[in-house]
């Protein structure tokens, strides 16, 4: 039994653990003694290993000790209660330790006489067993040693070499200094006969990321086996006891966990990572590069896709069939892609690329069309395009297979066949590779469009879940640019992902384009003009940007490649250009078209407006110090920082009086407000906010809206060319609400990838500070206009019938922004909230002590940190809450419960506050009330009540009573604190209302909780709230709600869509 | 006692485990369901504590099959999930859950909540 070793390929799984026999022997005496009490141990222990020792033990990249052995000991750590303490050094003062007291415990070496002297060794650890390698081109078996002796045979100094040299004296050997010296000669192809643990191989090329070697060897015969042992100080009995009797704690199957863990001989369990089977010989899409690494089109597909989906990805390499049968074999999880074909027995993902397949044919067979081929021998690759070609090609022509490219010219340069069917992609690559290119020509009339699809074994329904998830996720723009990357010539790729079963591969672009209906005179256009320059902003994130490889990127540049490809134009980009110059570029005729405009007055000479397919909001950002201003009239006496040639300093210029200061970019705009260079900025909420993260500017903040409508974006063309603007009018009349909703929606989560460094506590609280202000001011704002645009949707109603159609358009955009509202503030929440549960968590057990002494000033500040970033959780809590209400998407979950009882709940939750100031609470409540209501509402609402109450309460008491009236009951809270004026009382429950700005310090907070609890009231719970406050004497809020909602009809529409927005 | 956590937010994990390990418990790590109903198979565990948002299958899903499965059919189960899951703690307790922390985690109150919801001294 031979096999060929790939770090990702597994030895079988009996094998390596035949020293598990040798362990078990002297254990059997031990076995008896597992449940007895272990002898009196020390706290702790110290224990020595050598470094450079993988997989078994060494210093990983953090600086941790890790390997096999390593865990060993943490686990018998756990066994035992005693802690360990790992000290690294070199394998000779790992011995000198052990000898002068340093250490007491060595984490394991082989057993050897002369250290017997000093040590005592403990019960075996681990074994580790030894091979011969051999290069494939050898001729077998050569699997033992007497076998080797024709060839110099590489050994590594030490043990190894003394072994060999006993059992082979006068055998050639080639000496290295270490097994990893060792492992590069035997790559670079200086040795072909090696001998070496399996086990230190693999690992050393899952290290290089080197998928398949040459290298073969015989599982079924090591040459020998070494064990580790722990070991001590000769003497320390007590301490060798502890050892064994921990040792013998461990089962057979916690080794085997932790050996696989570092080694994965067993898949599954213990990894995240999956492995994906990749042709060999399938460039550009899969393929081994000159470092024989993977590389490749799909190759990178999947590692953006393992990106997205939070898995590593490693590749195996074989070539067609055997990558096919990895899968099936389970060597690998899946493969990478390919065509299925009717009766494959394993399941396909959704299609995610199309391949186009062509018949190659010599040239000097001057053949032209399939249909001149009858007659012919064609030859293919793959069955599914067997299959296929074969219906097409007049009989008696006949499909042959072939097993690889080799075989296949070897059977067309002796004339067998006449030609090949291959994806065109691939053969040209190919021919390419071996300067045959001019040699084959395509035949015109075969054109065959194939999806590709991921395959798994069947059963695999979470693994093809994850698969097609990630497949989704994926952008048409992102395939573009890996086409652009891998492709010589980019017109043969497709640049499709289809991402629904039903449609997609079966359709190639030609057909898409069918939808659009263009007039012969826009045809003829299209045909004079087929390449349409395009100039762009470089910074207008998340619109159109240049991405980090410099490639063009965001919303419009999607827009722009399905317009491309549903028009049939082709697209080019000129980079380099700088926003101005993009601008005086298409005055000067340099550019055609600019995708992604606002329109202004003079830029109306220069460019036509397409119809607008995407807005923003337009804003005012301030300093977070600077005073608080309503609209643009505010800025007069200050100074206005704008990017130059922007829409915005075109609204500024024609539409206010200010005169703003220019700057070249957003970015140098937005820096000079914040170094006080100017007050304000004027630009639009996305790209603004996407700087001010970007650039770590914590003192701004979204002041006001700049204008209260929001703003469109255009694609510009060059004035001269109306025809072209009818042509892009009707390509994005035929973009559909479905694919516009993706095309955004690709844009809205991409910026975020959760992950928080505990020590960079401080640094995140801040930055999650700063954001949640920009996110939470520019929700209120955006919220103000919803607010406004029902106002106004009403009024035009009433007013007047015939502006029905332009009412419907307002109602779609309406539309169109409530569900960007709901899309930003469901992607947002969770991100906001995910990195605020570490800083809370960990802060917590800092605060706790758990971690060890601090100091009372740490307390103190940390404590700071803690409740910050508790109120800033129930912030972000707050608006999800109120975005949903408003939203409709929040559900109540009506179920009886005892009134009484939920406020003796809401009294207790309360109570560290109250000590705090020293207040009394009494609760007054006559009867037993029941209520079918929704529970965690009701609570959030005394809650609320009760923590207002005491906030603004400094001495006296707090009432709560309740009391049912008919088929409502009343709760009242009762304080005896500051009280409200009555000019107040109107406006209390209004987002940001609070009183007295001294009473902002004190309180803090952003004023949402009344808001949010008036809409929870009035909206869920079937109620209302009041209040009644007199200056000085404190206040009553009454709160009446519905004993039983179900009644009530609450509303319970588009409930299907709630629950899950975190 | 040996607690099995499940969960996929690696600083989550890392606090769970810290705060359990503290206490003197020894923990063992899943970072997805299918992982979590190998390990509470192969180590009945003494305790599990469940997040509900598993980036495989669900965690209502994963306390369903260790249920249905004899082996862990009688292994308490605390469920540990994020806010605005509303709804969600009936559901579980109807799944066969005993108990339900809300995230935040809170460590000083972590440990009471797990006795609370367990009805056994961790």
């Amino acid at each position: 039994m031979e096999r060929r070793l790939c770090s990702s390929r597994l030895l079988p799984a009996w094998m390596p653990w035949l020293w598990l026999v040798l362990l078990l022997l002297p254990q059997a005496g031990t076995a008896l003694a597992k449940n007895s009490p272990l002898p009196p141990a020390p706290d702790s222990v110290v224990i020595t290993y050598n470094v450079g020792n993988p997989p078994f033990k060494f210093t990983d990249r953090q600086g941790r000790p890790a390997g096999i052995l390593i865990d060993l000991w943490r686990l018998w750590s756990q066994k035992t209660g005693v802690d360990v303490l790992f000290k690294e050094a070199l394998f000779s003062e790992t011995l000198t330790m052990l000898k002068t007291g340093q250490a007491d415990i060595h984490a394991g070496l082989f057993y050897s006489r002369d250290r017997d002297d000093y040590l005592d060794y403990s019960a075996p650890l681990s074994g580790l067993s030894y091979y011969v390698f051999h290069h494939n081109k050898l001729p077998g078996p050569l699997d033992t040693l007497a076998a080797l002796t024709p060839y110099r045979i590489g050994v590594p100094r030490g043990y190894t070499r003394d072994f060999v040299q006993r059992r082979l004296p006068g055998a050639a050997l080639g000496i290295y200094d270490n097994f990893p010296a060792l492992y590069d000669a035997a790559l670079a192809g200086k040795i072909l006969v090696f001998v070496s643990p399996a086990l230190n191989l693999e690992y050393h090329l899952r290290m290089r990321r080197i998928s398949s070697t040459p290298f073969r060897y015989n599982p079924a015969r090591p040459v020998y086996t070494r064990v580790y042992h722990g070991a001590v100080a000769e003497g320390n009995d007590t301490l060798l006891t502890l050892i064994n009797q921990g040792l013998a704690r461990i089962s057979q199957e916690e080794r085997m966990t932790i050996e696989r863990k570092w080694l994965r001989t067993v898949r599954g369990s213990t990894t995240t990572s999956v492995i994906i089977a990749c042709d060999s010989d399938r460039a550009p899409l899969t393929m081994l590069n000159a470092q024989g690494k993977p590389a490749g089109l799909l190759v990178d597909l999947w590692r953006i896709w393992g990106k997205r989906q939070g898995i590593e990805v490693e590749f195996l390499f074989d070539h067609r069939r055997g990558a096919i049968d990895a899968v099936r074999d389970g060597l690998a999880d899946f493969h990478s892609g390919l065509a299925p074909w009717p009766g494959l027995d394993l399941t396909a993902s959704i299609p995610f690329y199309q391949l186009r397949a062509r018949v190659f044919v010599p040239l000097a067979r001057k053949p032209q069309t399939l249909m001149a081929m009858r007659g012919h021998l064609l030859a293919a690759l793959d069955k599914n395009l067997r299959d296929r070609l074969r219906k097409r090609l007049p009989p008696p022509g006949q499909v042959i297979m072939v097993r690889n490219y080799t075989d296949l010219f070897t059977r067309i340069a002796a004339k067998e066949v006449d030609g090949f069917v291959d994806d065109e992609i691939v053969a040209r690559n190919l021919l390419l590779r071996q300067g045959r290119q001019g040699e084959f020509t395509t035949l015109s009339d075969f054109h065959l469009l194939t999806p590709l699809v991921a395959v798994t074994r069947p059963g695999h329904t979470a693994l093809l879940k994850q698969i097609n998830t990630g497949l989704k996720k994926i952008t048409p723009s992102q395939i573009a640019r890996l086409e652009r990357k891998w492709f010589s010539d980019p017109d043969l790729g497709i640049s499709n992902t289809a991402t629904k079963e039903d449609d997609g591969c079966a359709l190639g672009p030609e057909q898409r384009s069918d939808h659009v209906e263009l007039t012969k005179e826009e045809k003829d256009f299209l045909h004079q003009h087929p390449e349409i320059r395009v100039g762009y902003d470089p910074e207008f994130f998340p619109f159109e940007f240049k991405d980090k490889e410099g490639k063009y990127s965001g919303i419009a540049a999607d827009y722009l490649d399905l317009l491309a490809r549903r028009l049939g134009f082709s697209l080019r980009i000129v980079d380099g250009l700088s926003w101005t110059q993009a601008i005086e570029s298409i005055q000067k005729g340099e550019i055609d078209l600019l995708p992604c405009v606002g329109k202004t007055m003079d830029r109306r000479e220069f460019l036509s407006f397409s119809d607008p397919y995407v807005s923003f909001q337009r804003v005012v950002i301030t300093r977070s110090d600077f005073p608080f201003i309503q609209d643009l009239d505010d800025l007069r006496r200050f100074r206005v920082a704008v990017q130059a040639n922007s829409s915005h300093a075109g609204f500024l210029r024609e539409q206010t009086p200010l005169r703003p200061l220019f700057y070249p970019t957003q970015a140098d705009a937005l820096m000079a407000v914040s170094k006080k260079q100017a007050d304000a900025f004027i630009g639009n909420l996305s790209s603004a906010t996407y700087w001010i993260r970007t650039l770590h500017l914590t003192n701004l903040k979204v002041a006001a809206p700049a204008q209260q409508e929001k703003q469109n974006l255009h694609i510009g063309i060059r004035a001269d060319w109306p025809i072209l603007t009818r042509i892009i009018n009707k390509g994005l009349a035929s973009i559909s609400t479905e694919e516009e909703n993706r095309l955004l929606r690709s844009w809205v989560s991409v910026e975020y990838e959760p992950g928080l460094n505990p020590a960079l506590l401080r640094r995140y609280l801040l930055q999650a500070v700063g954001l949640f202000t920009v996110f939470l001011l520019g929700f209120l704002l955006w919220n103000r206009r919803l607010k406004q645009e029902v106002r106004q949707r009403q009024q035009a109603q009433s007013q007047l019938q015939h502006y029905a159609a332009e009412l419907e358009k307002a109602n779609q955009e309406l539309k169109s922004l409530d569900r960007l509202k709901s899309m930003f503030i469901a992607s947002m929440s969770h991100e906001l909230r995910t990195p605020l549960n570490s800083i809370i968590g960990f802060t917590g057990v800092i605060l706790q002590g758990m971690t060890g002494e601090i100091n009372d000033r740490q307390r103190d500040q940390l404590g700071r940190v803690y409740r910050s970033a508790q109120h800033l959780l129930a912030l972000i809590s707050d608006v999800i809450d109120i975005s949903k209400i408003e939203a409709g998407r929040i559900e109540t979950f009506p179920q009886p419960f005892s009134l009484n009882e939920l406020i003796k709940e809401a009294a207790a939750g309360i109570q560290p506050q109250l000590q705090q100031k020293n207040l009394t609470l009494s609760l007054d409540l006559p009867r037993e009330i029941n209520l079918v209501s929704d529970r965690k509402r009701v609570l959030q609402v005394l809650l609320n009540l009760l923590s207002n109450a005491v906030k603004y309460t400094e001495q006296g008491k707090i009432v709560v009573t309740a009391e049912s009236r008919g088929d409502q009951v009343e709760i009242a809270v009762t304080d005896t604190g500051i009280g409200i004026a009555r000019k107040d009382l109107p406006h209390l429950f209004e987002a940001f209302e609070r009183l007295d700005s001294h009473l902002r310090i004190k309180a803090g907070g952003a004023g949402l909780g009344l808001y949010l609890t008036r809409k929870i009231v009035t909206e869920m719970l079937a109620g209302e709230i009041r209040v009644e406050s007199e200056p000085g004497r404190g206040s009553t809020f009454t709160l009446t709600i519905s004993t039983d909602i179900r009644e009530k009809g609450v509303r319970e529409e588009e409930t299907s869509n709630a629950g899950s927005g975190d | 006692m040996r607690v099995l956590v499940i969960e996929d937010n690696e600083n989550n994990m890392e606090l769970i485990t810290f705060i359990l390990n503290s206490n003197g418990h020894e923990t063992l790590r899943a970072i997805n369901g299918t992982m979590g109903l190998e390990m509470a198979r192969q180590e009945k565990p003494d305790l599990v504590l469940l997040d509900i948002q598993l980036p495989d299958i669900s965690g209502t899903e994963v306390l369903r099959r260790l249920r249905r499965h004899e082996e862990t059919a009688t292994i308490p189960v605390v469920a540990v999930t994020s806010y605005a899951m509303a709804g969600d703690r009936e559901r579980l307790l109807e799944a066969g859950c005993d108990g339900y922390i809300e995230k935040p985690i809170d460590p000083m109150r972590f440990m009471q909540q797990i006795e609370q919801a367990t009805g056994r001294l961790p």
